[in-house]
């Protein structure tokens, strides 16, 4: 008898036991399972969380996102935004943060792999159009030819983020790609990702290096240097979210196109005057 | 006895979880830069510093403030879109003091040859003829100029038009 009530009393406390610890890992599971939310709320931004507040700065970066547009009709490859862009940003004098690009449509028939083409796209830009452009021996009668400024296009969707295995890449809450150089390794994988030729590796700091829209200035309340030294007002530059945008209704009422839109990387880099041989 | 052990063992378990929690802490605090996931998952600090960039290009409405005669000539002219510093270079180092103390640091540097005019006047097809486009040499050569000469020899280069 007094085996059994032994026996039996510590099997009813067991129960109890077994009954609150459940009760007591459920609620560490549950608090687990939180850890992860927390996390990402840490990661993800506050609405009242915007950088340079400390340094004096009353730049808020959840009132702006940033687009570029890009008059081909108007530009006439003067090649004074590649200058200004390398001055204002300290480029390596063989690298381009921007560019211009001269395409030349002749008539001129020529066999190629897939049969004869009857027409023949020259695209050329000697040091990016830094150093001006000159007239160019073709083949043919020329049929159009126009300047192309070339530019990060600040993709909402971009692959050079998402491959950077260093998180060194990354886009602010206004629309812009950055590059950490401080964390980024120079392995060039967001080099070869980027389907615009807009970043390269620069051979000062070996790191990645690309178009900020120059976010120093931007920030500051002043136009890209790109910008500031257009004379035809080919480049623009604006603020969606700013009331009565003026780009933002050129956007939406006009005749514009991206560059790569098959590749869905939502550019905001866009253009008027796009032609089918622009790649 | 055996329930004991049971007991030892299972605390020696969760000493174990919380030195390899506590490692993980001090791994993380020692390896991840602190300013990581402030905005997202990137360096926080990496906004900051790409934001405090030194400003090069100043803008026409700051050359305006000492040289507001020239500008008032350059947009009665066909130049009226120019920007200073597309030809002048950046103005940053020129001067400092803003409109209320303005004091001189450097020349503008510029090139005065015609290399400067040729970037935007010389014809190259394609170039949309909004402007007075030539050939340089041939221009020259009906002036019977000296074909080196330089273009603001004749043309006033703020207000061009002869």
């Amino acid at each position: 008898m007094k085996n059994m009530s032994k026996k039996k009393k510590p099997e009813k406390v067991s129960r109890r036991k077994f009954l609150r610890r459940s009760a007591a890992m459920a609620t560490g599971a549950i608090m687990v399972l939180m850890i992860p939310k927390s996390v990402k709320a840490h990661l993800t931004t506050s609405d009242t969380k915007t950088p340079g507040k400390a340094h004096g700065s009353d730049y808020d970066w959840s009132d702006h996102y940033w687009t570029y547009l890009i008059d081909i009709n108007k530009c006439i490859g003067c090649g004074n935004c590649v200058r200004a862009c390398k001055r204002e940003n300290g480029v390596h004098a063989d690298y381009f943060r921007t560019w211009v690009e001269h395409y030349i449509v002749t008539d001129h028939d020529h066999d190629e792999e897939g049969g004869k083409h009857h027409e023949h796209v020259y695209v050329y830009s000697p040091k990016g159009g830094e150093e001006g452009f000159y007239p160019k021996e073709v083949d043919g009668k020329v049929m159009k030819s126009f300047f192309v400024p070339k530019i990060c296009n600040h993709c909402r969707h971009t692959p050079c983020i998402q491959v950077c295995p260093v998180h060194a890449s990354f886009s602010t809450k206004d629309g812009v790609v950055l590059v950490d150089k401080k964390v980024c390794i120079g392995c060039a994988y967001c080099v070869q990702a980027c389907p615009y030729g807009s970043r390269y590796i620069d051979p000062a700091t070996h790191t990645a290096d690309k178009c900020t829209w120059c976010y120093h200035r931007i920030t500051r309340g002043l136009l890209p240097a790109c910008v500031t030294v257009c004379p035809t007002n080919t480049r623009q530059f604006g603020d969606l979210r700013e009331v009565n945008s003026k780009i933002k209704e050129v956007i939406e009422t006009q005749h514009v196109a991206v560059l790569k839109q098959e590749l869905h990387t939502e550019p905001f880099c866009f253009y008027i005057g796009y032609d089918h041989v622009i790649k | 006895m055996s329930s004991k052990s049971h007991n030892t063992n299972i605390i020696r378990f969760a000493l174990l979880v919380v030195v390899f929690l506590i490692l993980g802490a001090v791994l993380r605090w020692a390896l991840v830069p602190h300013s990581f996931g402030e905005y997202g998952p990137y360096r926080g600090h990496a906004v900051e510093e790409t934001m405090s960039q030194e400003t090069i290009y100043m803008g026409m409405a700051s050359c305006k403030t000492c040289h507001p005669k020239v500008i008032e000539n350059m947009f009665s002219g066909s130049h009226n879109n120019h920007k200073c510093e597309a030809c002048h270079y950046a103005k940053s180092k020129h001067a400092k003091g803003g409109e209320r103390n303005p004091v001189k640091l450097a020349d503008m540097a510029v090139d005065t040859s015609q290399d400067e005019c040729r970037f935007c006047h010389l014809k190259v097809p394609g170039r949309p003829n909004i402007r007075q486009l030539l050939s340089f040499e041939g221009h020259l050569k009906k002036l019977e100029a000296e074909p080196g000469s330089e273009c603001i020899t004749c043309h006033d280069p703020h207000n061009p038009a002869m």
